[in-house]
């Protein structure tokens, strides 16, 4: 198992340096400067902001400096913000990202594991057919669409939430039912197929002989086989719950890292740019790594040389 | 030899073509027949929209600002006096077109990739597969941002762009299929005959991997549809004064709270249309092969 970890953190390391060399390279090949947009600036003043943060050096040079800097987990100073580091923006905007996208995580889950299970068991009628409806709609409707539909509702017509912003209990669940929505309805959909195939198992059958009641049976024996993929689905829904939060933020004028993200990137603030993608990057593989060991818990069958 | 040709090749049983069969099956369902309809009235609406459409998208009447729906303006209009009903079709034609285009280039891409993956096999599969798997785990869609906010967001680049993301999952769904196919009786024989690869690729392997190209293609115009409105929203997607689902939807959302048919009526529109694709595409998995399990 250590060694598994030890392993999947080694592969990343290279990974890691792949993705800051693009980021890298991409950003001063193309056109255009951070210190460009501003009209009228001297080009005395622009010559020494450029030398200011080494930009007028050789391209290798700047690379070379940049990756000794990564050693020291140091992302440079914010060419928009200058009194600010790189450090300093992503530690004030995760932590509201981070709220944001384990909220949505939860609800996602409480939701659909429990409708999925519901749908399942009442498999062909009423409730299934209500709760596949819901997932048809839920899977139609984007983010950006169903945000703006929900502040029309819940806050400009019926007035029970704040149109915007983030912190209170109240606040917090126009944003987080818009971005958990579309994986509330995955996992529901996920989750009542598995159901649906555990149930026809032998060992389910030999459950229910024993007399085991009806709700552990579902509760214990099924849902703990059903889970599997739903865990796997994890992985890949938390790289887009990741992009999904920019535009929630942008919806509800939240201030997390999304939102700088793409400010960064408008404003050619290289330095924020690369900071925000490697961060996320090494948040992605770690994620991935503990929904891996999440699913060696669940899965005793799956072996990890 | 002789023997050979002198045998009688037994006529095939007359019957339903295996393309008869999924239609039939394909429209046995009154959802998916629905859903065809509904997609190919608002496409085609969007087609013909130079002739359909009653005012031009960019026709600007400031008198007249943002007016709710009425007999002469269907869809209403929007803050500049413009005919929402037109926008939506002329921004229903991009919308399509990335939507087409931004699959095609995955699945030219994704079939190519997974073909060479699975047919080479062995080290060089191993390596091409994990270059996808660690694809997977990028925020790509950041990638992405950065190349359109990089080097100017015109529709061609939008068009790159989005396909590049989506040609993973093709590349491995042909990949497996290669490597299931590639030691067949019939793929055996053609190489035994003197076919090359690419010969044989082309005319015997591809042939047997289209259904699931097909189903997946389907699937995937929907998603690209989506991502260039997601883009779109960001103010990264379409730029003005042309306007796609997503960017009306974008200018409605800024204006909910006083002209709330701005957001609604492209809403409608971009979710009919997700909405339809989604259940077409799994009428048409069912029916080319019901075993087949896309994800």
């Amino acid at each position: 198992m250590i060694a598994f970890i030890v392993r999947r953190l080694a592969i990343s390391v290279p990974v890691m340096l792949l993705i800051a060399t693009t980021t890298f390279f991409i950003m001063r090949l193309a056109p255009g400067g951070p210190f460009m947009s501003e009209r009228g600036i001297p080009p005395e003043i622009q010559a020494n902001l450029q030398a200011k943060y080494g930009l007028d050096q050789p391209l290798i040079v700047q690379y070379g400096r940049y990756l000794r800097s990564l050693m020291r987990f140091d992302l440079g100073p914010s060419y928009k913000y200058p009194e600010r580091t790189v450090n300093q923006i992503i530690r004030e905007g995760f932590p509201v990202s981070l709220q944001l996208g384990l909220a949505a995580l939860i609800f996602a889950l409480l939701v659909g594991i429990p409708g999925g299970v519901i749908s399942a068991m009442k498999h062909r009628g009423f409730v299934d057919h209500l709760t596949m409806g819901v997932v048809l709609i839920g899977i139609s409707v984007p983010s950006f669409v169903m945000g703006p539909l929900l502040v029309l509702l819940f806050s400009l017509t019926l007035y029970w939430f704040p149109p915007a912003m983030w912190g209170s209990l109240r606040q917090m669940v126009l944003p987080t039912v818009t971005l958990g929505m579309i994986y509330a309805v995955y996992i529901t959909r996920l989750t009542r197929a598995e159901m649906l195939e555990v149930l026809q198992q032998d060992y389910i059958r030999t459950a229910r002989a024993k007399g085991v009641g009806e709700f552990r049976v579902l509760c214990k024996h099924a849902l703990s086989g059903a889970l599997l993929p739903v865990v796997s689905f994890l992985g890949p829904a938390i790289a887009d719950l990741v992009t999904g939060s920019i535009v929630v933020e942008k919806i509800f004028a939240i201030p997390g890292l999304g939102r700088y993200f793409v400010d960064s990137a408008f404003n050619r603030d290289y330095t924020m740019v690369m900071g925000t993608v490697l961060f996320y990057s090494v948040l992605l593989i770690l994620a991935n790594l503990a929904v891996d060991i999440v699913y060696k818990f669940m899965d005793p069958r799956v072996e990890y040389k | 030899m002789a023997t050979v040709q002198n045998l009688t090749i037994p006529e095939p049983p007359s019957g339903a073509s295996v393309w008869a069969l999924a239609r039939r099956r394909m429209f046995s369902s009154r959802m998916t027949v629905v859903c065809t309809a509904i997609l190919g009235i608002i496409v085609l609406v969007c087609v013909l929209a130079p002739w359909i459409a009653p005012y031009s998208y960019q026709q600007i009447d400031l008198k007249l600002g943002a007016t709710p729906p009425s007999r002469a303006h269907w869809m209403g209009t929007d803050t500049l006096g413009r005919d929402l009903f037109s926008r939506c079709l002329y921004g229903g034609q991009i919308s399509i077109a990335v939507g087409i285009v931004g699959t095609l280039v995955s699945l030219i891409v994704g079939v190519l990739y997974g073909a060479i993956a699975g047919y080479a096999g062995g080290r060089t599969d191993e390596l091409m597969m994990r270059f996808v798997d660690f694809l997977y785990s990028l925020p790509f869609l950041f990638l992405v941002i950065i190349l359109l906010v990089f080097f100017s967001s015109s529709i061609l680049m939008l068009f790159v762009a989005l396909g590049l993301v989506q040609w993973l999952t093709m590349a491995r769904i042909v990949r497996g299929q290669v490597l299931s196919l590639k030691n067949a009786e019939f793929v055996q024989a053609a190489r035994l005959a003197g076919t090359r690869a690419p010969g044989l690729f082309f005319r015997h392997l591809l042939p047997n991997v289209l259904n699931s190209v097909i189903v997946y293609g389907t699937l995937t115009v929907p998603t690209v549809i989506l991502q260039e409105a997601f883009l779109s929203f960001l103010g990264l997607g379409v730029q003005p004064p042309r306007s796609s689902w997503g960017t009306l939807i974008s200018d409605g959302a800024n204006v909910m709270g006083l002209f709330p048919w701005l957001v609604f009526f492209p809403s409608l529109m971009l979710a009919a249309v997700l909405f339809s694709f989604n259940f077409v595409g799994d009428g048409l998995r069912d029916a080319l092969d019901p075993r087949l399990n896309v994800q």
